[in-house]
């Protein structure tokens, strides 16, 4: 102790400050005193008689409800059990996500006819075994009571014969001008019957609308390669990554599988290890930001100007020059020697080089394409050959559509998977003029912002419940397959179209008959068509021959629209809007898990707010939690401020997302106490819906505007995990920080692996011979270097776990649940900080300190090295908790499961449901272990090296997290734990955790100075 | 004075109600239920099935060997003898003889206990076949029943070759079922500590775990 850190960590602003609220929650354990005191009056005068009733009455009581029968369960068994199927035991059914349009695959458990959990599909080939926290968490939305359950007619629930007859009648008597309006439909089976049903009248059109969409980017290959297509992006090819606001490990088209390919570039392997380069050019922080080895603030408005200078400087080495450079005006703060790296990067890497831009705008995104054409990055890093066609949505279209409306041109509009009335920029005028529509049908799984204008609204399936596919990538089919009986009266758009238009109506033979007709002559291999299907279902998706882009090549003289321009008057802000990893464009927002999963870079739940740069903050007085109305392109809002280290001083933040109707309906989810709070008052939404402040430019929808902001002097309490959970010393114990991440450079990794990472203590031993492990001793690494802090773990965990969900007052009074939390730390000044997200769990201590405090033995080691939690044994002193260095013991204050049954039915029996008054933690799924072990001993083999899978570790999209036998030599685990890069946190304590981590190295030139001491 | 007697009288009034309460219930810890033989839905007789025609426990309660619960074996599974033998053997010799002495054609006798599971399975005695609507299953009283938060594999005692009538006791002689061994925490600890020692000559060479999460998590 005594040396000064040279770098230093922080969560947030108030822990580098050391605000005196924040060394207050250091100092006690609650950040609030216990409100016993306002509840009972202080006892004055209790005399030893009235102490020995109630003593004497508690003592009897409780003896008396302790002497309660055990209650008499009863064993249902099945009337008819199917072939290979045992009751309480867990099958795995292989399917594509429905969670958004990128279509991983995935592996759904289901245990007794229920699916409980979803997992990433290792050998599906665009996601290879990875899954986002929004996938991870569609399981839920099966058991949502509040799911629409049957169809309605003006509000009013009707039953299907009825609506199909009355929609049938009134179909036919009209000609032409019938709509179908859809998100991205990448089902071909869909696709077919939907033209198949619009082939029946004249003039009808199927109009694609993503709320978030990648318009631009088609168009703009409609322009410069003649075919309008969304690239197939390869980053595991990319060795320099040029990214203008694209957040593309959080949402951008497809992150999963993005964040795949990217760490598969950032894996530090052999003797002379590369790293891809990546620079990201940025206004807000994103989750990609806070990844990368450079990073540049930069306005939205500067995205064209930086793009043409790179471009300049790129066709002078090229030798060629681009005509259309000379439309695009405009100043830039970047420096021309920034510039001048980026471009001279990216020369360097031609071919494997990649730049992508977040703007939705088609004149920008043209710019985009002529600097990776000029790179040579086409066929290589970017694949428009085979494209994706995960997002298709025409903003254009969807324009036209409603001025179609206006118009009266549109007789029947039929929407489905989509929710314009509540994303669109223009939503008003959309609702307005959907009453100028006769016939109005909305699929949909709740009477959302659309449904509830539509005429009909109808029950959609949850995507567990149907058969679909899904040509994600030309080529690959994706197969999805119903894990459960419908729950409710449900259909999916295949279903409603067919009857509509009286054709068959059994849907696996619609999809059957389409894959015999369409999907099957593509075949790679020649196999009967049964054996085809079979092994699509089985798999869960299949390979095809791609189908063919025609003449799909550069063309140097296109014309390209203009770009985007935009001027900030002085006193406002440039505003970006953007989608939440959790959230995504809102169709999420009846989803607690996701609701309450910490945003990976700004860590607040159940809120969306504004994120303001500090230096602006302080500029305005504002204060975190402070709120302010925003007001812009005629759109006033009030929000609370969140204030983000690195973000541009222009530009501030708001994300998508939020203020859908009806989210009230979570202000309960919340334990119902003397002094709870609502997690959202009655009547009220869960945060405000920005997608008003977006706007219509040259035809596509672009997430930018200018706002200003005004302090109302109201304040709320932002649920903010930042600091919770914080492993520091109180300033009046000295202050001391230790650093629990370690980094270091790619030039100092290439002289001494170890670099940064040279801290060596005496390690004392009490006991000559500690306790030897003589079986497994299980061990867990996390690599520091791949973990993106994408929050996937955290729901992977939760749903396995059977983590309740507290809601938003008891998150903030610090009593979150999840087992697993993923720390962000900054390090360096407010305008150019740099981002470590550490994941942290139990850390499984060989010495562990909460073991030697329990009172009961509630938690004790196990020989394999597990630190046991006992809940049936523990009584709640949390002792543990109080003795626990890492933090990462959590308390049921109350019984969290819920009332509804049926929501119950998500709960994995594999594991106990924690009642109130235990302390629980990361079992490091103790469960898994068990079940691996059974199934090794089933087949008579030995347990090999990655037969078990944590659920944090299954599901990474960033293979961050290893888990092993350390015992095993030959083991990936063992390997890492004598790696250079390897430590533990607080190893200078002692405490000899099995949880290690490897030391982050960023791709940059400068030595990393020693920092940190323990 | 009458406050002091209407005290007395209170804690009379409690000390007898308790007892009246105390007399119904069963003072036991929870989870133990040794003893505990409750009426089911069905007189299905193990001493019967198991004892006489020695069946194998395995091949109704087949889960046993391939996960964690036994599981009761579903109607579908009694059907496979029961589609054709439809009352006990001392019910069909009385109809033999009764039809011996009426000089009649053997008439078909059903169990009104078999009744109860054709019911659930939807199966007609006259037509003999099974029809297309399915009863409502049976609902066994679970006599083994352990507390929610112990996770017991049966597949794993199975392939140790621990006999079932170690925890369960002489199931072929109960005529009723009824839980034989306390099934305390402790009862099973002993079990395991007694392998690993040796003690257990029946097991030589294997190992129990002791540990806490083999089966609390």
């Amino acid at each position: 102790m005594g040396r000064d850190d040279s770098k230093v960590y922080w969560k947030g602003i108030e822990e580098r400050e050391r605000t005196p609220a924040f060394e207050q929650t250091l100092d006690t354990e609650f950040p609030e005193p216990a409100p016993i005191a306002s509840m009972v009056e202080a006892p004055t005068d209790v005399s030893r008689r009235s102490f020995l009733k109630a003593a004497g009455f508690s003592v009897g009581s409780s003896l008396l409800i302790s002497c309660a029968r055990e209650p008499v369960e009863m064993a249902i068994p099945l009337l008819v059990q199917g072939e290979n199927m045992t009751p309480g035991k867990a099958y795995w059914y292989a399917s594509t996500c429905s969670g958004c349009q990128a279509g991983c695959g995935i592996l759904i458990k289901n245990r007794d006819g229920r699916p409980i959990k979803i997992e990433g599909n290792p050998e599906h080939p665009t996601s290879q075994g990875g899954l986002c926290a929004v996938g991870q968490a569609t399981v839920l939305g099966i058991y949502d009571s509040q799911r629409l359950g049957q169809p309605k007619e003006n509000g009013a629930v009707k039953d299907w014969s009825h609506v199909d007859e009355a929609i049938r009648q009134q179909l036919s008597q009209i000609q032409d001008g019938v709509y179908v309006l859809t998100g991205t439909v990448t089902s071909p089976t869909t696709q077919a019957t939907i033209t198949k049903f619009l082939g029946q009248f004249d003039g009808a059109k199927h109009v694609v609308y993503d709320a978030v969409s990648y318009a631009a980017i088609l168009d703009a290959h409609a322009q410069t390669h003649n075919a309008r297509v969304l690239p197939h992006y390869r980053f595991d090819r990319a060795e320099v990554i040029v990214s203008l606001d694209a957040d593309f490990l959080g949402t951008w088209v497809s992150p999963v599988e993005f964040t795949k390919g990217y760490t598969q570039r950032r894996t530090l392997k052999g003797d002379s290890p590369t790293l891809s380069y990546h620079v990201q050019l940025e206004g807000r922080m994103s989750l990609t930001g806070s990844n990368a080895d450079r990073r540049i603030r930069l306005t939205p408005i500067e995205h064209n100007t930086v793009l043409r200078m790179v471009a300049e400087r790129l066709s002078q080495r090229a030798g060629t020059s681009i005509s259309q450079l000379s439309k695009i005006s405009g100043t830039t703060q970047v420096s021309s020697t920034d510039i001048d790296e980026i471009a001279e990067k990216l020369w360097q890497a031609r071919g494997r080089s990649l730049i992508v831009c977040g703007m939705n705008d088609v004149g920008t995104q043209c710019l985009v394409n002529a600097i990776n054409h000029l790179l040579g990055n086409y066929g290589k890093t970017l694949d428009i050959e085979k494209p994706s066609y995960q997002w298709q949505g025409d903003d254009r279209a969807v324009q036209d559509l409603v001025k179609g409306m206006q118009g009266g041109k549109v007789k029947a509009l039929i929407i489905a998977d989509s929710n314009p009335a509540y994303s669109l920029p223009n939503s008003q005028e959309f609702i307005e003029s959907l009453q100028k529509v006769p016939l109005t049908i909305s699929l949909t799984h709740y009477v959302d912002e659309t449904a509830s204008v539509t005429k009909y609204v109808c029950p959609a399936h949850h995507s567990l419940e149907s058969w679909d596919d899904a040509e994600v990538v030309s080529g690959i089919v994706g197969m999805s397959q119903p894990a459960i009986v419908p729950l409710g009266q449900t259909r999916n758009l295949r279903q409603c179209l067919n009857t509509w238009m009286g054709a068959e109506q059994d849907d696996l033979t619609i999809v059957q008959t389409h894959w015999r007709e369409a999907i099957y002559p593509r075949r790679e291999k020649d196999i009967p068509f049964q054996s085809f299907w079979d092994q699509a279902v089985h798999d869960g998706y299949v390979q095809v021959k791609p189908q063919p882009i025609q003449n799909a090549a550069y063309r140097q003289s296109a014309s390209w629209p203009q770009a985007i321009s935009m001027t900030v008057p002085t006193g406002e802000f440039a505003l970006v809007l953007y989608e939440k990893a959790a959230m995504r464009d809102g169709r999420h927002a009846y989803n607690p898990w996701l609701q309450e999963l910490p945003d990976p870079v700004t860590k607040v739940v159940w809120e969306n707010y504004v994120c303001v740069a500090p230096a602006t903050a302080s500029q305005l007085g504002l204060e975190e939690g402070d709120i302010v109305t925003i007001a812009g392109a005629g759109q006033t809002t009030e929000l609370p401020v969140q204030v983000q280290p690195g973000q541009h001083e222009n530009v501030v933040a708001i994300a998508v997302g939020y203020g859908r109707n009806a989210t009230d309906r979570f202000s309960r989810i919340g334990p119902q106490w003397i002094s709870s709070e609502l997690t959202v008052d009655e009547g009220d939404t869960i945060g405000e819906n920005s997608f008003g402040f977006s706007r219509v430019h040259n035809g596509t929808v672009v997430l930018i505007n200018t706002v200003s902001l005004t302090p109302t002097g109201r304040r709320t309490n932002l649920a903010l995990t930042q600091t919770h959970h914080t492993i520091t010393v109180p300033e009046k114990l000295g202050g001391h920080r230790r650093n629990m991440v370690r980094e270091t450079s790619l030039a100092a990794y290439k002289k001494d692996p170890g670099s940064g990472n040279h801290f060596e203590h005496d390690v004392l031993q009490l006991w000559a011979n500690d306790y030897v492990y003589e079986g497994h001793h299980w061990a867990m690494a996390i690599d520091l270097n791949q973990c993106t802090g994408c929050s996937g773990c955290v729901v992977a965990c939760q749903a396995e776990n059977n983590v309740p969900v507290v809601g938003k007052n008891e998150v903030y009074r610090r009593r979150e649940m999840h087992w697993i939390r993923i720390d962000r730390y900054y390090s360096g000044r407010d305008d150019n900080v740099d981002v470590m997200h550490q994941p942290v769990m139990c850390q499984h201590c060989d010495h562990a300190p909460c073991e030697a405090v329990c009172p009961v033995l509630a938690t004790v080691h196990s020989d394999e090295g597990i630190n046991q939690q006992i809940y049936n044994r523990c009584v709640g002193t949390r002792y543990c908790a109080n003795n626990c260095p890492y933090k990462v013991r959590r308390f049921n204050w109350f019984d969290y499961w819920r009332k509804d049954q049926r929501e119950n039915l998500i709960l994995n029996p594999d594991i106990t449901t924690r009642t109130r008054g235990v302390m629980e933690k990361c079992s490091m799924c103790v469960q898994r272990i068990q079940a691996a072990k059974t199934e090794a001993k089933h087949k008579g083999k030995p347990l090999n090296d990655g037969d078990i899978q944590l659920a944090c570790q299954q599901s990474c999209p960033a293979d961050a997290i290893v888990f092993g036998d350390m015992n095993n030599p030959e083991s990936r685990i063992a390997k890492l734990i004598n790696h250079p890069r390897h430590y533990h946190m607080l190893e200078e304590m002692n405490f000899r955790p099995t949880v290690g981590y490897l030391t982050k190295v960023r791709n940059r030139e400068e030595e990393s100075g020693e920092q940190q001491h323990g | 004075m009458t406050h002091r007697n209407i005290t007395i009288l209170i804690c009379i009034a409690f000390a007898i109600g308790t007892l009246i309460y105390a007399g119904n219930v069963n003072i036991n810890l929870p989870g133990l239920n040794q003893g505990f033989a409750p009426e089911q839905p069905l007189a299905f007789s193990h001493r019967l099935h198991s004892g006489d025609l020695t069946i194998p426990c395995l091949y109704c309660h087949s889960g046993a060997e391939k996960g964690a619960p036994a599981g009761i074996p579903a109607a579908s599974t009694c059907m496979n003898c029961h589609r054709f033998v439809t009352a006990g053997w001392d019910q069909m010799k009385i109809e033999e003889k009764k039809a011996a002495e009426e000089k009649r054609d053997l008439q078909l006798v059903v169990s009104s206990e078999l009744q109860k599971l054709y019911q659930a399975t939807g199966y007609s005695t006259e037509t003999m076949a099974y029809q297309d609507k399915l009863g409502a299953p049976l609902e066994w009283v679970r006599v083994h029943d352990l507390p929610d938060f112990v996770f017991f594999n049966h597949s794993r005692h199975v392939m140790a070759d621990v006999p079932c009538q170690t925890c369960h006791g002489l199931v072929e002689t109960m005529e009723t079922v009824h839980q034989a061994a306390d099934l305390s925490m402790g009862w099973c600890v002993n079990c395991h500590r007694d392998i690993n020692s040796g003690k257990n000559a029946n097991f030589k060479g294997k190992h129990a775990s002791i540990s806490c999460a083999v089966c609390h998590y």
